[in-house]
């Protein structure tokens, strides 16, 4: 007992000097907190985003149980929630209003302006208006010369092309994802925009979007812009899954041994009918190399913003090896979690689509990011209970196997949204 | 500041060791208590969980009340959300009422269609594999389009086709279907006042576009060869 005792004391006496020495305090960390981010961060749920999906995910859990929390957007798709779909709680007028979409709710200016579909050249340059504000065209400018010639002359002006319907309803007139930031001038930064710089390589089985020099030069000038604020105590980045191992993709063994045939395949593909179909071990090496180059640049960027930074690449390996252990606060287990989407007696933290989380999924990878702040900054940001999350999760509790429904015309138009926003 | 926060830290380290020293007997009976509530609040809702996954799991609220607050605070649509049977049958009706109107609708969901046959279903999976090739391949051509300079050289059609003319007829003929459906999905929504203020402008937009996007599509059709 008395050794017991003891022991909490040094606990008790080692928080009270780790809290002396830490620089801020949560509360100066996240006095106003900014989000800029993808899928990931708005919530993107198989295959839409929702003000339900926008709620649960990662960086409003993470602000909230910092004390905070972060203003968005809300939205009413495009797309449609599959899950509702396939689980009839959702009618024709439902999906009719989803798959046109629009705003739920709208906030003057969001302190979260992660967007579907964007990655860092996006988040520099495409507005709510805009697919690219640095587009020009030549126009005629009409004028008088002298005062008895009218004439023109041709002058540069914007060229703007409306943006996808997620930046439309996500950023409305705010700007892009950096400009939303330097008018919000966070204290705290959520600021991982990496995944769609490779994601599109997995949808697509092609490697044809990689584009290192893009990806090196976008990532280093936003953080330039954002370190520019200088309104920033503190920040967190996050490293990119290894996407060739995602439940979008399945192993597929040519019958014939076909080179270039056998590999990964996208789950829902019945057969392969050429090389193209799937990432053989050639391109799966080239992605992998492409993904340490790029997650070695985002430790390197989170070190010289003295950001935090989470190994998500870590977290999902370990994952897909042993699993996320699932407990109670009494013990009960449902046992651990697979790095796919649930299954009748089989937790999963992925949606519908095997590429984005579900709720619980949200909630962990909230929590290795709390851990990451908390370690960084000395700070003690309570963690979210994965057991709460995991209960709750309305795709974990009544688990619909999306294997069973591939002969459903949804689920072709779906694969058809998917690719169409991340490849 | 540093120097209350000592202050702080030596009062709150005193407080613990007192409740340690004076308290561990009690605090271990009321772990115990803990545990056993937990066990009948577990059975309690066991037959009212509505879970078909894992339905024994006990309600966290009931381990841990604060567990209710966590939730109430993160997952506001918790409270909101309706999974009720009747729920679902109203959606059934809408779903029924829709496709009294358009029985051939692409979207209306396979619980109530006829069951498909085998080969309808092996049909089914073909088409869902030439769509998603043929839309990766458009994926990766635009892909490769944006990284292009203005100005520069268009990408010529080969001399041969890299899909054949089967191919491309199941791909526009599901595409047209798809686009057909949904015009006729916002349309009854419209009608049915379900799509209203901001939506309805982007509801008429859309249907604009997606006709010419109908328009294009019937042209290929036509030029595809019968062999």
């Amino acid at each position: 007992m008395k050794l017991k005792s003891i022991k909490l004391l040094i606990i008790a006496l080692s928080l009270c000097t780790a809290s002396l020495s830490a620089q801020v305090t949560v509360q100066q960390l996240f006095q106003k907190p900014g989000v800029i981010g993808d899928s990931l961060s708005q919530g993107f749920y198989g295959v839409t985003v929702e003000k339900k999906t926008q709620d649960w995910a990662y960086p409003v859990l993470v602000s909230k149980q910092a004390g905070s929390s972060v203003s968005y957007n809300t939205l009413k798709g495009p797309y449609a929630n599959l899950e509702d779909i396939l689980k009839l709680n959702c009618g024709p007028i439902c999906l009719a209003s989803g798959i046109i979409g629009g705003n739920e709710s709208t906030v003057a200016l969001p302190t979260h302006a992660g967007i579907t579909g964007a990655d860092y050249t996006n988040a520099l340059y495409t507005s709510g208006k805009c697919e690219d504000i640095r587009a020009t065209k030549q126009a005629k400018q009409w004028y008088w010369e002298t005062w008895y010639w009218y004439t023109y002359r041709w002058v540069t002006v914007p060229d703007c092309v409306d943006s996808d319907k997620f930046h439309q309803y996500g950023l409305r007139d705010s700007g892009t994802q950096i400009q939303v930031m330097e008018k919000v001038k966070p204290t705290f930064l959520f600021g991982t925009v990496a995944a769609n710089h490779v994601l599109c390589t997995a949808l697509a089985t092609n490697l044809a979007c990689l584009d290192q020099a893009r990806f090196t030069k976008d990532i280093r000038e936003s953080m330039r812009r954002l370190a520019a604020m200088g309104s920033l105590k503190g920040g967190v980045l996050f490293t990119v899954p290894n996407v060739t191992a995602i439940g979008y993709l399945e192993k597929y063994t040519d019958p014939q041994n076909r080179p270039g045939f056998s590999g990964r395949k996208a789950f829902y593909r019945s057969s392969v009918s050429s090389a193209d179909q799937v990432l053989d071990d050639t391109e799966i090496t080239t992605i992998t190399n492409f993904l340490t180059v790029l997650n070695n640049e985002v430790k390197a960027q989170a070190t010289a913003m003295g950001f935090a930074v989470a190994d998500a690449k870590l977290l999902f390996d370990d994952i897909k090896e042993n699993g996320r252990p699932i407990k109670s606060p009494s013990g009960y287990s449902p046992g651990s979690a697979k790095a796919n989407w649930p299954l009748p007696n089989q937790p999963g933290l992925f949606g519908l689509d095997g590429v984005h989380p579900n709720m619980y999924g949200h909630a962990v990878m909230a929590n290795e990011l709390i851990k990451a702040i908390n370690a960084k900054y000395g700070v003690a940001i309570p963690q979210v209970s994965e057991y709460n999350a995991w209960y709750y999760d309305e795709l974990n509790r009544n688990p619909v196997d999306l294997k069973n429904f591939l002969t459903n015309n949804i689920i072709g138009q779906a694969i058809s949204w998917i690719i169409g926003i991340f490849a | 500041m540093n120097k209350k926060f000592l202050v702080t830290c030596g009062i709150a380290f005193a407080l613990i060791a007192l409740a340690f020293l004076f308290f561990p007997a009690k605090d271990k009976k009321k772990t115990a208590q803990t545990n056993n509530s937990t066990d009948v609040n577990d059975t309690s809702t066991r037959t009212s969980s509505g879970f078909s996954n894992f339905s024994d799991a006990p309600n966290p609220g009931n381990e841990d009340s604060s567990l209710e607050a966590e939730a109430e605070k993160l997952w506001p649509h918790l409270a909101k959300q309706d999974t009720s049977a009747k729920k679902k049958e109203k959606v059934r009706e809408e779903w029924n009422a829709f496709a009294t109107k358009y029985p051939k609708n692409f979207y209306i969901p396979t619980e109530l269609r006829p069951p498909m046959t085998e080969a309808e279903a092996a049909e089914k999976r073909r088409e869902i594999d030439i769509v998603s090739k043929i839309d990766s391949k458009l994926a990766v051509f635009e892909v490769n389009a944006r990284k292009s300079e203005p100005g520069s050289a268009v990408p010529k059609a080969p001399a041969k086709a890299d899909i054949t003319p089967e191919e491309q007829r199941i791909y526009i003929g599901f595409k047209t279907k798809e686009l057909e459906s949904r015009i006729q999905l916002i349309e009854y929504s419209i009608e049915s006042s379900g799509i209203n203020g901001d939506q309805l402008t982007i509801a008429r937009k859309d249907i604009s576009a997606w006709k010419k996007e109908l328009t294009d599509l019937q042209e290929v059709e036509r030029k595809i060869p019968n062999s």
